[in-house]
């Protein structure tokens, strides 16, 4: 827009109304015509300027842009705006700087013509310096923190974002460009110091913790992957409602610091942890550290406080005092000292040699010797693998077997005594010998295609070899075993070592044994044929007792073949009544050794079963092992039928018997009744003695009729409930009877009732009394006596006799037996009644025995159960 | 020589001696005794005799004594009868009792010990 003006000063009164600085120039000369109060301010001048040019007006302006300026805006026609130009004005006498926003439009006639141009201008100058200088300002603390390596962020906590600097965002690895939000920055944190940093910022936004934060944590760079260490320390701001706005502070680079702290712990944990003593103590001797092993050694334990420890307190005086007046003193300030230093464990007084390093320690500003160091290694285990390894080399030398050692071209380095002997070498003669030399020519073969190739590769090689005896030839076999040594770091084979063993004892043996082996062989042909050919089975077993062999008269009779009856398959032809018996029976002997002997049915091949007396004994080596059982089944089924026929006779002679004895007995007792009536004494006493002899032959008569029920089982027992003691003092009264001369003296213990049968129990008891009797005929007395055992009674007889030998304590209750020697046809009667005695108690589950001492007496006990046993 | 309260005994043997000399005995002691050697004619006997005592043997020919026992004891009749059983068989005692008997002496027996018996049983 122009406006027609001609008379600029009627600008003026609008002009100096304006509290905007304000001029007006006319024509190309620039001819200040109106210039109010606030411009003329600005310039400094007077109103006196006002139509005088710019230039004259304005001196100092030459040079400036400013008459440029217009006269292009009055030629051009074009405005000109100028933000915060700088103009240099002379004010108060001096050049001065000042900043302005200014305008120049020209003013234009009714042609179009420029004619003047209005100046307007603010002055800025205050803006723009503070402006500069809090730029100066934010310079240079930007300068400053970027020399410390310092960031600085700002967390805006409406919007959750940071507003980093620079070098903050580098520190996290972000690029200048990148803004990020505060989720994003966690995502760059060590993942292992998140949830810690997480905590201390929370913290820090609480009123409570005052808004403090500070806090070493790790980033992992955005853009460059790298571990840093950051060192952040900030503030948070709270309103007054307590809620925080803002949150801000620094963050220092401390990677190199971390680093320098991890490597110093690095090395206290190596130290720590090396397996050699490591201490330091101060120049007086007081411990100022221990490492773990130091205090295993010397019985510190693992946290005790090692400063009230000083050194004498782990030596013992002696070498306390070698060390304090010999080592110490002698420590090279560089060098140290090594030597060997007997140390002591403190709890257990051990003395632990050790190899020792000491260092002298210094300050290292001063430089001056503030204690001094040591490190100690334990050589208990060297000395201990070094004795080893002498007694190793000790038994190598003494060792039964050949050794050898040759180097890798086979120059023999070493060879044992008895190694030497083998081949008839000296001491003098074995060094440096090829091993070629004293190996056949077959084995140097071997030794060179198969063994070295070998040996090379797997490192081992055993096998038969041939030496040759180095002065008589005689060629010697062995049984060798090579390794092949290589160089602990290089693994270069260096040596060969070799073991033999001598061959010639074993196959000396082997031979004799094939010789042996053929000759028994024979016989075990013979044999065969021999037992084949005998009327008898002839069998064997292995000691475990598995059937090894049976003769051909088996398959003559049974129902099943040889090889169907080996191993234990025997026991499948016995009778199924017989056959636990027999398999008990056979167990027992096979664990004990004692000999077999059972009778058993064995099927025949007829379908029947026979009766027959199976007999085995062990065959013992010289140290009593057991190698083989032989046995025989004897064929007793005719005996068996003539015993049985022998029981049932002499069954019902024992009853017939005792039919005719009743009645005479009867008669007899009629009679005594008659003469003692009639008066007749003499001839009722001759019919008494008649009636005694009666009951002697009765007794003898049930004896073989029980003897009879045992041997073809069918004793019978009668089971109820008695006063054990009730029925002991009617036994005692009736045997009391049958002597004058002995008292039968009692003592009873058990005082209870019992489960049994009373008859045979009766019987029993009479049969001990009666014997007790028979047996003592110098003596007066007998004792009964009987114990209480829980579940059993025991009943004993003691006697004051003529006793009985130890060797044949156990065979009185066997069938038939009786007391023999000198005595024994003193003592009458068929041996019956202690077999008959000792078959009740066992029936009835209890067990018999006999304490005897030849010409002193015998006790004989049983114990039976209480109750009687279920059935 | 029968007095009014003497007392009767049935005595069965199959042996003649025995049965001859038991008898003997008995009657030296006083009592009257009924005999018989065959054992199946005893519980008849014991219905028309009304002995006051039965003397039994338990193994007879072809008889068991204990299943004449039993007869008797079954009898309304005879079972107030004790019932004494003899056997030359000494563990037999307890079956004897088992089948009813009211005592048990065992062949060969001591007179004293057959009389008591008798007595205790007739006591009773």
């Amino acid at each position: 827009m122009s406006t027609q003006i001609t008379d600029h000063t009627h600008f003026q009164p609008l002009v100096e109304a304006s509290p905007m600085p304000t001029a007006i120039y006319s024509g190309a000369d620039m001819i200040i015509s109106v210039a109010n109060e606030a411009m003329l301010n600005l310039w400094g001048k007077k109103a006196s300027v006002i139509g005088k040019t710019l230039r004259e007006a304005l001196p100092e302006l030459d040079g400036q842009p400013f008459h440029d300026l217009l006269a292009q805006v009055y030629t051009t026609g074009e405005p000109y705006v100028a933000k915060e130009g700088r103009a240099d004005l002379v004010v108060d006498g001096r050049l001065q700087s000042f900043y302005f926003t200014f305008t120049y439009k020209p003013l234009k006639n009714a042609e179009g013509q420029t004619e003047a141009i209005i100046n307007t201008a603010a002055d800025v100058t205050e803006l723009v310096l503070s402006r500069a200088r809090i730029r100066e300002t934010e310079e240079r603390m930007s300068f400053a923190l970027q020399s410390a390596g310092m960031g600085t962020w700002d967390l805006n906590l409406e919007t959750n974002e940071v507003i980093w600097d620079d070098r903050c965002k580098e520190l996290y690895g972000f690029s200048k460009e990148d803004r990020v939000p505060y989720q994003q920055v966690l995502k760059y944190m060590h993942t292992a110091d998140v949830e810690r940093v997480n905590r201390a910022v929370a913290y820090a936004l609480t009123p409570a913790s005052g808004g403090v934060y500070d806090i070493k944590f790790r980033t992992l760079g955005a853009d460059d992957g790298k571990i840093r260490w950051l060192h952040c320390k900030g503030n948070a701001y709270f309103n007054a409602d307590g809620q925080p706005y803002r949150f801000a502070g620094t963050a220092l680079d401390v990677t190199s610091e971390a680093g320098a702290r991890r490597r110093e712990l690095q090395l206290l944990s190596l130290v720590e942890r090396n397996a050699d003593h490591m201490s330091i103590a101060d120049m007086e001797g007081n411990l100022i550290y221990m490492n773990a092993a130091a205090r295993t050694i010397l019985g510190v334990d693992e946290h005790e406080d090692v400063t009230h420890y000083t050194a004498q307190d782990f030596y013992q005086p002696q070498e306390f005092k070698r060390v304090q007046q010999g080592v110490i003193p002698q420590i090279d300030s560089e060098k140290g000292w090594q030597g060997v230093i007997h140390l002591m464990n403190r709890k257990t007084h051990d003395v632990i040699p050790c190899q020792v390093n000491y260092i002298l320690i210094k300050d290292p500003q001063t430089g001056e010797v503030i204690g001094r160091g040591a490190t100690a290694r334990d050589l208990r285990p060297e000395l201990k693998a070094k004795a080893e390894l002498q007694r190793l080399a000790t038994l190598i030398d003494v060792s039964e077997d050949f050794c050898n050692y040759c180097d890798i071209n086979g120059n023999t380095l070493y060879l044992n005594e008895s190694g030497r002997e083998l081949i008839g070498l000296t001491e003098e003669q074995y060094y440096g010998k090829q091993l070629y030399e004293y190996h056949s020519d077959a084995s140097n073969r071997l030794i060179a295609d198969e063994l070295i190739p070998q040996l090379l590769k797997t490192g081992r090689w055993s096998g038969p070899l041939e030496l040759v005896h180095q002065v008589t030839g005689e060629i010697i076999p062995i049984h060798k075993q090579m390794f092949m040594v290589r160089e602990e770091i290089t693994n270069e084979p260096v040596a060969i070592a070799g073991i033999a063993r001598d061959l010639r004892p074993e196959l000396n043996a082997r031979k004799a044994l094939d010789v042996k082996n053929a000759e028994l062989s024979a016989l075990v042909t013979e044999m065969a044929f021999m037992a084949d050919s005998v009327p008898v089975i002839v069998w064997t077993s292995t000691p475990d007792g598995h059937i090894d062999y049976v003769n051909e008269r088996w398959n003559q009779l049974s129902a099943i073949s040889i090889d169907n009856s080996l191993g234990t398959n025997w026991t499948d032809v016995i009778h199924p009544d017989d056959r636990q018996n027999a398999w008990d029976a056979w167990q027992h002997s096979i664990t004990t050794g004692v000999p077999f002997q059972t009778e058993y049915r064995c099927l025949e091949k007829s379908g029947n079963y026979r009766w027959y007396l199976v007999q085995a004994l062990p065959l013992r080596d010289s140290e009593g092992r057991i190698l083989k059982w032989y046995g025989t089944n004897t064929d007793i089924q005719e005996q068996k039928e003539l015993a049985r026929q022998k029981d049932n006779f002499l069954g019902v002679a024992s009853h017939e018997l005792k039919t005719p004895v009743t009645s005479i007995k009867a008669y007899a007792q009629v009679m005594e009744t008659l003469f003692t009536r009639s008066g007749d004494t003499r001839n009722a006493a001759i019919v008494a003695k008649m009636d005694k002899q009666l009951n002697r032959l009765t007794s003898l008569i049930g004896d073989l009729l029980d003897v009879t029920k045992i041997n073809t089982g069918r004793l019978e027992f009668h089971y109820s409930h008695y006063d054990f003691n009730q029925m002991l003092e009617e036994v005692v009264e009736s045997v009391q009877l049958t002597t004058e001369k002995h008292a039968i003296q009692k003592q009873f213990k058990f005082h209870r009732q019992m489960q049994g049968d009373r008859e045979r129990i009766s019987q029993v008891i009479t049969n001990l009394l009666t014997n007790a009797i028979k047996y003592s005929p110098d003596a007066n007395r007998i004792v009964i006596y009987t114990e209480d055992h829980g579940h059993e009674v025991q009943l004993c007889v003691q006697d004051f006799g003529i006793g009985i030998s130890q060797d044949k304590k156990d065979r009185v209750f066997e069938q038939f037996y009786r007391v023999s020697g000198s005595k024994e046809h003193t003592f009458p009667g068929l041996g019956l009644g202690l077999y008959i005695s000792s078959e009740i108690v066992k029936r009835m589950g209890g067990k018999i025995w006999v304490n005897s001492v030849e010409g002193k007496g015998s006790t004989f006990c049983f114990a039976i159960p209480v109750e009687a046993p279920v059935a | 020589m029968i007095k009014a309260d003497t007392k009767t005994i049935l005595l069965a043997d199959d042996d003649e001696a025995i049965v001859d000399a038991t008898v003997l005995m008995f009657e030296v002691m006083g009592y009257e005794v009924v005999h018989t050697i065959q054992g199946n004619n005893v519980p008849e006997m014991a219905i028309t005799k009304q002995p006051d005592i039965v003397v039994l043997d338990i193994w007879m020919s072809g008889i068991d004594g204990r299943d004449i026992c039993r007869q008797i004891k079954a009898h309304p009749d005879t079972r107030h009868i004790p019932v004494l059983m003899i056997s030359a068989s000494r563990h037999i005692g307890g079956s004897a009792l088992e089948a009813g008997a009211d005592g048990f002496v065992e062949k060969p027996f001591e007179m004293n010990t057959l009389l008591d018996k008798v007595e205790e049983l007739l006591r009773d």
